[in-house]
């Protein structure tokens, strides 16, 4: 006779709801780079942190909180994307209010410049952008969170780099939906 | 189709397996995209929390609180 399959232990309602404390400000940080405005985004991180609680007892203790937290956020983003086209479309005086520190250039790039090229990315190159570059996950872990493979996550980080750099630095940017046959040494792992 | 051609779409569920464990990789620290990147996500977690969130939590709170039966 078969092992039946290992059971999921749920992590215990106040350790939950610690952790759910904690990861705020990294996924408000996230929805803002994907949404582009902070209205929107703090509302999909309340509704991903409802959701999640919700759905409490599917987390299994000692797994990784934040790539879950990370996932069902970018799962209501992607629905709520669906419903609502508005979302993509980059308001410009929206886009004054995005940032309350304000524009912040001590060296390097503006950071609201960065935020206005991110949005004109798709979807699939933003969301590994803001993972890997501003949140610093692994390519593991940004994989598991978007459900795709690793040769993937790095197909679109290369292709995002080089998308937001030309946004940034000219017009010669073009958009391109498809991940196929691109490659760029641009961005290098630690180690 | 190429894996790599599809856009990931999800349906909207939670997942409920339990996810690997968090390896470091971070874009080289002196790319000026990534540095431009991590101010951005550096400013909005050196944000206050917003007064919704913590009513939020509240709600979490008092369910919890609920939950607990007195002898």
């Amino acid at each position: 006779m078969n092992d039946p399959a290992p059971k999921t232990v749920p992590l215990d309602d106040k350790d939950f709801r610690d952790q759910l404390v904690a990861i705020i400000p990294p996924l408000r940080a996230f929805a803002r780079g994907l949404c582009g405005t902070r209205d929107m985004a703090d509302d999909m991180v309340q509704d991903a942190m409802t959701r999640a609680w919700a759905a409490r007892q599917s987390y299994a203790a000692g797994s990784n909180f934040r790539a879950w937290m990370f996932m069902i956020l970018r799962n209501h983003y992607y629905t709520t994307l669906r419903k609502n086209a508005r979302m993509v479309s980059w308001d410009p005086e929206v886009a004054e209010r995005v940032l309350v520190a304000g524009p912040t250039q001590q060296d390097g790039l503006n950071v609201q410049d960065v935020q206005k090229a991110l949005q004109k990315l798709p979807a699939e190159q933003r969301e590994v952008l803001l993972l890997i570059g501003a949140n610093g996950v692994s390519y593991e872990e940004a994989a598991d969170i978007m459900g795709c493979a690793i040769g993937t996550i790095k197909s679109r980080l290369a292709r995002g780099r080089v998308a937001l750099t030309a946004l940034i630095d000219g017009p010669a940017y073009k958009d391109e939906p498809s991940d196929k046959g691109s490659r760029s040494p641009a961005i290098s792992p630690a180690g | 189709m190429h894996p790599q051609d599809s856009i990931t779409m999800p349906e909207e569920t939670v997942p409920e397996r339990g996810l690997k464990s968090v390896k470091e990789t971070v874009i080289a620290s002196d790319d000026p995209i990534g540095k431009a990147l991590r101010r951005l996500h550096d400013e909005v977690v050196a944000e206050p929390i917003p007064e919704e969130f913590l009513r939020l939590l509240g709600e979490i709170e008092r369910k919890l609180n609920g939950a607990v039966t007195p002898e």
